[in-house]
């Protein structure tokens, strides 16, 4: 199925980001921590999406295993490669890609909590 | 032919009326449902023999499936009835203790048990799975509709079918009170005459 792994999510935001070409504009180590911030986000707007872990640590990944399953119903992965790309974009400090960043960010609130998005 | 029999009815009618709604959460609704279900309606009921002697005055009751919930009557083996009571559920507490030692007739009316099977779905008998799927489907709806901050969030909709379960615990208990007789006579001269 598509976005299972770690790396996935990432090649996937890098697409969306037009960062394909090494040397990437945003490492692998600033994509998935974003990737660990957009599940702490999730758990807060849509705590059923980690019913797993109600009451314990959530899930953290990490760039020296980029192969580990990354536990998100399917419905609701490419959220957070939404957030991805908006958390990595944040950095930049250009008015274009500040709108950019708050799109994608918008787009994963949204879409974890209406049907439209 | 066959009836309902497992949970697939409600699981798919959830997911399409539900959009978004995870599986996980879905299951977790089912058996706050069914327990509301089963103890309001206290359709599911078995009748436990229970060894009783003559120096104790309180004995567990342990059905084949579920657990109890509520008392329905205490017999005696030659059907004599017995002054009961069940403080905490599971504990049945006699008035009297028995004169000899018998094996009394505990009727309980029960609810589903936790842990679930390895599917995270409550078990009871299949005939009520049946019968009242479209219930507890309804109960569900109206649960996971009436959630804050979800794609399937809706207050009319939790509202309406909210009304459709309750109105489904209604019949289910008029049901089983007259044996699930269509048409059956819906009164009975007093017992005492």
């Amino acid at each position: 199925m598509a976005l299972d792994t770690v790396q996935d999510y990432v090649t996937r935001s890098r697409t969306l980001l037009q960062d394909k070409i090494e040397p990437y504009r945003y490492g692998d180590d600033d994509l998935v921590a974003a990737l660990n911030e957009g599940i702490m986000e999730g758990r807060r707007i849509r705590p059923d999406l980690f019913q797993a872990y109600l009451g314990e640590d959530l899930p953290e990944y990490s760039v020296a295993a980029m192969t580990t399953e990354v536990d998100i119903d399917p419905q609701y992965r490419t959220a957070f490669v939404y957030y991805m790309c908006g958390n990595a974009q944040l950095q930049d400090d250009e008015n274009s890609e500040d709108a950019r960043a708050s799109m994608f960010l918008q787009k994963f609130t949204a879409q974890l909590r209406t049907i439209d998005a | 032919m066959s009836r309902v029999n497992d949970f697939n009815m409600i699981m798919n009618g959830a997911r399409v009326k539900l959009p978004g709604a995870l599986d996980a959460q879905i299951k977790a609704e089912i058996f706050m449902v069914v327990d509301e279900f089963m103890k309001e309606t206290e359709i599911w009921t078995e009748t436990i023999d229970v060894p009783v002697n003559a120096s104790d005055f309180c004995y567990d009751v342990v059905p084949t499936l579920g657990l109890p919930n509520a008392l329905h009557e205490v017999k005696t083996s030659t059907g004599q009835g017995v002054a009961a009571a069940m403080e905490i559920p599971g504990t049945v507490g006699l008035q009297r203790q028995p004169a000899v030692a018998d094996t009394y007739k505990v009727k309980v009316a029960l609810t589903v048990a936790y842990p679930l099977t390895g599917d995270d779905l409550p078990q009871f008998p299949d005939w009520i799975l049946a019968q009242y799927y479209p219930v507890f489907l309804d109960g569900v709806l109206a649960r996971m509709m009436a959630t804050l901050g979800k794609p399937y969030s809706s207050e009319k909709g939790a509202l309406f079918h909210g009304q459709k379960f309750r109105a489904g615990k209604s019949q289910a208990m008029v049901n089983s009170q007259r044996k699930n007789l269509s048409g059956g006579q819906t009164w009975r001269f007093p017992k005492f005459a």
